[in-house]
């Protein structure tokens, strides 16, 4: 995502006053929420004049060179409130204006990571985040959370993790943007997969008709005051396909034969399965900061697409209706921690690497389903572009869409060239022993 | 009238035309007014006086977060 210029970061675009912007919160004025000192002035609109203005304005101490001129270039070191929204209960519900939405976002997805929590926790030996040590806690907020948000970085700027700047002159905005804000964090996987950015794949189909994030998701993402959440899998009202397409469940073969849950289903698929297309994958992420680097044994994203076998690990979505879904690689390695002193994760086996993925790369036709291109889809050849059987048109690709145990061994290897054991953490997710006997399994 | 309610009177004269020449010798913040007090090129500057003047923040906006970056 192109960054903003310095400038355009904190531009208000109005003729004279902010309040043509937004008249709401002009009224509270500036340095009620930011601190700072106004009005200032400065002796001339020349350059050292303004910055001396701006700097007593932000209340930041001036450094002085040997030759006894200020050093104009330093930053950051000031007493501007820069994100007043990191104190939503002091700033946002300063009148009580926001009250209930500020106290349950407190414990929102967004705020918390409850579900990162749970797995860090879980991997690292404990039961709960709660029991990990003082250290460990305070590693993961000092970095980790270091992104997940405030109410401003939705509603009124860009996120910390693209460097900030205003949405639109410093207007509060109800809606965020999908660019601008959702993306913006959600970029390298479920922005890329929504608008087709991923080599070979279309755009999601309900982007490409129009539809911002919040057609789907409507569900609150300030949360519900909920602390016990394992996985974002449980929050309420969640989209589910079936809440638009209920309709679609005998209108064709393969819905006949795998729709979720379906009376003549012979085996239960998400939807997913047929209609997202090959998604980013991520893999040995390291702290502090390792994951920028450019080495893969930092981090390292791969595309991919794999079928597993539904482990019954994920909330909402019950093997009984969804036997097989697709995973994802998650950006975990068993030393991911040892930059902050956890050489290895104790537990490392406690929960899948693999884990059910939801690819915002929707398409009616994808690979899989491509068959009903070419004619009339029955029993002799729905299967042709997935099925691992020996009569497959091609029987290679058709086993690159499962996750095989084998697959599992070497992944480490063929992507980071580093061994990672995650046999025994993806068991239950593995295709090896849940297919049907007469189906092929690679070599 | 008594010399009490006279005296009163002229004292509350006094105030509202104090208060008067007080207010007018005021003057708003405007983003890029120059005050009377303030000498012939000096510019008082609010918040947003500065803040909507693009050709201000031109000279004096620098990145303050060049650290900060991420996204998943």
């Amino acid at each position: 995502m192109v960054q903003l210029e310095p400038y355009q970061k904190v531009y208000i675009e109005a003729e004279s006053t902010y309040a043509e912007v937004d008249p709401f919160h002009a009224e509270i004025g500036c340095v009620t929420c930011h601190g700072g000192m106004e009005p200032v002035v400065s002796e001339s609109e020349a350059r050292l004049d303004l910055w001396l203005a701006m700097m007593e304005a932000h209340e930041a101490v001036i450094h002085y060179e040997e030759d006894g001129e200020p050093d104009r270039d330093q930053v950051g070191d000031h007493n501007l409130v820069r994100d007043p929204s990191t104190a939503a209960d002091l700033n946002c519900n300063g009148s009580s204006c926001h009250g209930s939405i500020v106290e349950r976002n407190q414990n929102s997805m967004h705020s918390q990571l409850w579900g990162e929590k749970h797995k860090v926790a879980l991997r690292a030996g404990y039961e709960s985040w709660e029991q990990c040590p003082q250290s460990l806690r305070d590693s993961f907020n000092g970095e980790c959370m270091s992104c997940h948000t405030t109410c401003g970085q939705c509603h009124v700027s860009r996120p910390n993790s693209v460097h900030g700047g205003f949405l639109n002159s410093h207007l509060f905005q109800r809606r965020p943007e999908i660019d601008n804000n959702c993306t913006a964090c959600h970029g390298s996987r479920v922005g890329n997969d929504f608008t087709g950015h991923l080599e070979g794949n279309e755009p999601d189909i309900h982007f490409e008709q129009g539809y911002d994030c919040f057609f789907c998701h409507q569900e609150d993402l300030h949360g519900d005051g909920r602390t016990d959440y394992t996985t974002r899998y449980e929050v309420e009202g969640l989209p589910r396909c079936v809440d638009c397409h209920a309709l679609s469940a005998d209108d064709n073969l393969y819905h006949e034969r795998h729709w979720p849950g379906g009376e003549n289903s012979t085996s239960d698929l998400a939807c997913y399965v047929c209609h997202s297309q090959p998604y980013t994958n991520c893999i040995n992420c390291h702290t502090e900061g390792v994951w920028k680097s450019e080495d893969p044994q930092g981090y390292a994203e791969f595309p991919g697409f794999r079928i597993g076998h539904n482990s019954g690990n994920w909330p909402g979505h019950d093997p009984e209706e969804e036997e097989w879904v697709v995973v994802r690689h998650i950006p975990i390695s068993q030393d991911s921690f040892s930059p902050w002193g956890w050489e290895s994760l104790a537990n490392w086996n406690a929960f899948e690497t693999w884990e059910l993925a939801s690819p915002h790369n929707i398409r009616r036709i994808t690979p899989q389903t491509a068959v009903a291109l070419e004619g009339e889809v029955n029993d002799g050849n729905c299967g042709n572009n997935c099925h691992s059987v020996s009569w497959a048109p091609d029987l290679e690709a058709n086993q690159q869409l499962y996750l095989w145990s084998a697959y599992v061994d070497s992944l480490g290897q063929h992507i980071t060239g580093v061994d990672q054991t995650e046999t025994e953490a993806n068991a239950n997710v593995v295709v090896d022993d849940h297919l049907p006997a007469y189906w092929t399994i690679p070599e | 009238m008594s010399g009490n309610g006279m005296t009163g009177m002229v004292t509350g004269t006094l105030v509202c035309l104090g208060a008067v020449l007080l207010l007018l010798s005021c003057e708003q913040i405007d983003p890029k007014s120059t005050g009377p007090s303030l000498g012939e090129d000096a510019v008082l500057l609010s918040c947003e006086g500065c803040h909507i003047e693009r050709s201000y923040l031109r000279r004096l906006a620098v990145d303050d977060d060049p650290e900060s970056g991420g996204g998943g």
